[in-house]
């Protein structure tokens, strides 16, 4: 286990704390920890990034934290705390009277997270039904100033609308206005903009960044898209097979990354770099019940070395406000080609 | 059983996968093995019956269940065992036979509409709704008494009645399957319509309608012995389950093992089909695979 | 909407029209010779003519088809052979036993089915479930007029509980109704169970969940109202099949309704009141189904927005 002192990042008060969270599946394999031991912090009014590809635990994490998991999934070990309140122990009920209410989420496509037979008004007007003590007529006000807030045109007709007859920005538009309108303390969004054209994804992410700093509510926004996390986000923790091997200060992950893993999702970036040919990271995350022994990443490393394949590295202070979990000490550069020789 | 076998050469490697499917499901396997030891019964009858199942006998007329009459005998002194295994070769061939005449002819006539189209489509799908705007025992039973009674009619009366659900399948399968690019690849190949429909289409729809027959054998079994039951179908002395059942109706009272042991025959044997059906389909359902 | 419900009014119309055709050929092709059952058995060869040509028997095919449909039109489906009687008559002063015992069937098969369904797929795998499950098999893979012989045994002869045959009195209903239901019972939990599993997985249901939904209301709010959808296919089905089934259940009961009325008169080759009997649940199925994808596109919105798309 890490030490104390190690696992407290940059932040004066928290939110949410994550810590040593492991989310186990029962499967016909065995148990298997999709999450393992994730430790992470979310500062009140900050966005916080959770970068990985696709497998490595990132919407696990979320679900444990909105206790959406599935049948055979369940939080083995570790605690989340929310305000002080512990969630994996507090009582069913406890734990539905804050979602949807403090703690809310954005689902990845809303195209299939709406119900399709439901106006979309009385879908978000659900989630005031149930935490706040609203008359009919308030409620259904409430509803359309949100969507007026959210830029939905036509709100008045949008509130009967159902779900197939939006288009996937109206309807991402409407899921926020679900997240957003109890004025959460912690709004996790799942790839918000994942199913989105560009254009709109820009819209939608300026949109949510200005409702997030009038409200002052804390995001944890998880996504494999650095160029996502570099607009909008304040720290950023990257996450790899179901570990976060790296956590730091947005512009200081950026200009300085230490992890090789973060510096092949750097390099794959084609923003930052123009004019030369893009690299992807080799291999693929690996499956869950091929683990290896030693650090997670060492198969796909370039620098990997006996040490790295036999032993799984601690995540170690290496600034202000930076963490890694990597044994190779010197600073790697993220414009990356001398160091790849 | 032939059907599946010609697949098993033309796409093997999926066949396999569907045949560990199934075997993984014991349910499944059960309703093949208990269907095979009622075809095994049926086809040894002769072998097994230990009386002869028209022989009256009046000494020993309505005797219950013993060693000697393993089911009990009927008032004509039959041995009611005897008959429920020479009515599982009645009930077993009018339940295949049924639904191969129902098959074939939904088949072509379903995948020719969905191929051809236009007109011939319109055509061939208003009949079809014209069959199944009439509720199919009461289809059955104006087929049968029109061509009048007797195993081969009731086995047409019921094929005919079925023929919209293959029909219905096979040409939402071809509709499909004529909008994939391998099908328009054959076509600009220059292969005639015949070559498509056997070689690309044919194989291709197979699964659902598989399953279908194997899920209908059990039904057209049971709307047989429905047609026996009210008397339209097969009569009297001819070993039927149905008309068995019919018989026993008079002898509930006192002789309830009558009507007992040849509708426990029904159940069985529709269970198992259904068991293999549900089986099948799963197996064959690649959604539900993982 | 309207204009939907009026094209498919329409579309019914060469529907039934084909089904006349069929009900018709199929009697024509009949064997026996319908004078012998109205003058009995020593009529003489004139007085059988003589019937052959008032009836218009003599006719060809076409032409009685023809004088057969101007008929129905005027709402006349011809007279019993055997008592005069006419035709439609007879049907309708039937028509509300049958109907009676598919409702209730209905109502039976429908409600249980449902919550047979719905608990098993939230209790999915667990040994409820697959005893349910287990018992739906059975129940499909069981003759219904097996099941009434069954259930007339046990509740009419070994426990002397219901009457076994006859109507009027409210006992009348219970064999026949379970006998009908039992087996769609089957049916429709088995359709729910499936339905309901393929929507607890969809995202909307977590959507609910995080909103803080309590999970009953979502089973209700939620899953329910859109598993219900493809379940009323089923339902409609089901009901469809009843009526046809009555034919037995009738007989077996002694249910003096639509369909042992059916079969008597094919047992006298009483050939109008059969060719009548066939038209009347037939009709009476089509603007069932029609009914059905009426009430579907009220509970779907995307089938109604498709209809209106499509005008």
């Amino acid at each position: 286990m890490e030490e104390k002192k190690t696992t407290e990042p940059v932040s004066e008060q928290a939110v949410m704390t994550v810590k040593d969270l492991r989310t186990a599946l029962k499967t016909r394999q065995g148990i298997l920890y999709p999450v393992d031991g994730v430790s992470l912090e979310i500062p009140k009014g900050k966005i916080i990034g959770l970068v990985g590809e696709s497998g490595c635990g990132k919407s696990m994490m979320a679900n444990s934290i909105m206790n959406l998991l599935p049948k055979n999934g369940y939080v083995a070990e570790g605690s989340i705390l929310f305000q002080g309140k512990e969630l994996t122990t507090c009582s069913k009920e406890e734990r539905r009277k804050l979602s949807g209410n403090r703690i809310t989420l954005i689902f990845q496509d809303p195209m299939t997270s709406l119900n399709p037979v439901i106006r979309v008004g009385k879908q978000v007007e659900e989630v005031l039904k149930l935490h706040k003590n609203l008359s009919k007529e308030e409620a259904k006000k409430t509803v359309i100033q949100m969507f007026t807030d959210m830029g939905i045109p036509e709100p008045e007709r949008r509130y009967y609308s159902f779900p197939h007859e939006l288009s996937g920005g109206l309807r991402q538009r409407v899921m926020i206005s679900a997240a957003m309108i109890c004025r959460p303390d912690l709004l996790i969004a799942d790839e918000p903009t994942t199913a989105l054209d560009v254009t709109i994804e820009a819209q939608i992410l300026k949109k949510m960044k200005t409702l997030q700093k009038e409200e002052g509510t804390s995001v944890l926004l998880i996504t494999h898209d650095l160029g996502v996390v570099a607009e909008v986000c304040d720290l950023v923790y990257v996450m790899y097979a179901g570990k976060i091997v790296e956590a730091a200060d947005v512009r200081e992950l950026f200009h300085h990354p230490r992890h090789p893993y973060t510096e092949g999702l750097l390099n794959s970036l084609p923003s930052r770099n123009r004019g030369r040919r893009l690299r992807s990271i080799p291999g693929v995350v690996p499956i869950l019940t091929e683990m290896p022994e030693g650090c997670r990443f060492a198969p796909r490393c370039p620098y990997a070395t006996d040490a790295c394949r036999q032993k799984q590295p601690e995540m170690r202070q290496v600034g202000d406000s930076h963490q890694v979990r990597c044994v190779l000490d010197r600073e790697l550069i993220s414009e990356g080609g001398e160091a790849n020789g | 059983m032939e059907q599946e076998n010609k697949i098993t050469i033309k796409e093997e490697s999926y066949m396999a996968s569907v045949w560990k499917e199934f075997r993984k499901n014991r349910s499944a396997v059960a309703g093949c093995v208990i269907l095979i030891l009622i075809i095994l019964l049926a086809v040894g009858a002769d072998v097994i019956a230990p009386y002869d199942p028209y022989e009256q006998n009046y000494v020993d007329a309505l005797q219950w269940p013993s060693m000697k009459h393993l089911f009990g005998t009927d008032e004509f002194g039959r041995d009611i065992f005897s008959r429920v295994l020479y009515g599982a070769r009645i009930s077993l061939m009018v339940g295949v036979v049924s639904v191969a005449i129902s098959c074939v002819c939904g088949c072509i006539l379903g995948a020719s509409a969905g191929y051809f189209g236009n007109f011939y489509d319109a055509c061939v799908m208003r009949c079809m709704d014209v069959l199944l705007a009439i509720p199919s025992l009461l289809l059955n039973i104006s087929i049968v008494s029109a061509l009048g009674s007797g195993v081969f009619n009731m086995m047409l009366a019921v094929g005919i009645s079925n023929i919209p659900r293959y029909c219905r399948i096979m040409r939402a399968s071809v509709l499909q399957i004529k909008s994939i690019e391998y099908v328009d690849a054959a076509r600009t190949a220059g292969g005639s319509s015949r070559w498509i429909i056997t070689r690309h289409i044919i194989p291709n729809c197979l699964a659902p309608i598989i399953v279908q027959a194997t899920l209908s054998v059990g039904s057209a079994i049971i709307a047989c012995a429905g047609l026996s039951f009210i008397g339209v179908g097969i009569s009297a002395p001819t070993p039927e389950w149905g008309a068995m059942l019919s018989n026993g109706r008079d002898f509930l009272r006192g002789y309830s093992y009558i009507t007992l042991f040849p509708g426990l025959a029904i159940m069985v044997t529709v269970l198992a089909l259904n068991l293999m059906g549900d089986g099948l389909r799963d197996a064959f359902d690649p959604k539900l695979r993982r | 909407m309207i204009k939907y419900i009026v094209r498919r009014l329409i579309a019914l119309i060469p529907v039934l029209l084909g089904v006349t055709l069929i009900v018709f050929t199929l009697l024509y092709f009949t064997p026996g010779d319908p004078a012998l059952v109205m003058l009995g058995d020593e009529a003489t060869p004139e007085a059988i003519a003589q019937i052959h040509e008032e009836l218009g028997w003599n006719d060809p095919f076409w032409v009685r088809y023809f004088h057969y449909v101007v008929d129905l039109l005027h709402g006349d489906l011809g007279q019993s052979y055997t008592n005069g009687r006419p035709v439609f008559e007879l049907l309708i002063e039937r028509l509300p036993k049958t109907i009676t015992l598919a409702l209730i069937s209905t109502a039976i098969a429908v409600t249980l089915g449902i919550i047979l369904g719905i608990i098993a797929a939230i209790k999915q795998n667990s040994i409820f479930d697959n005893l349910c499950m287990l018992l739906a098999l059975v129940g499909i893979s069981m003759p219904h007029f097996w099941q009434g012989l069954l259930l007339m045994l046990l509740f009419g002869v070994k426990l002397g509980w219901l009457p076994i045959s006859g109507w009027g009195e409210v006992g009348n209903v219970i064999l026949p109704s379970l006998t009908i239901g039992l087996g769609s019972m089957a049916i429709i939990a088995r359709m729910t169970r499936s339905s309901m599993l393929e929507v607890i997985n969809q995202d909307y249901i977590n959507f609910a969940k995080a909103k803080g939904q309590k999970s009953s209301r979502i089973i209700t709010g939620h899953e329910l109202r859109n598993a219900l959808i493809p379940i009323i296919t089923t339902i409609a089905i089901q009901f469809g099949n009843m009526l046809g089934g009555s034919v037995i259940t009738e007989t077996i009961f002694a249910i003096p309704g639509v369909g042992k009325l059916m079969v008597d008169s094919i047992r006298s080759a009483n050939y109008p009141v059969v060719q009548g009997g066939v038209l009347l649940i037939a009709c009476i199925y089509c603007v069932n189904n029609l009914l059905v994808d009426v009430i579907y596109a009220f509970v779907d919105p995307r089938v109604k927005t498709n209809l209106s798309n499509a005008r």
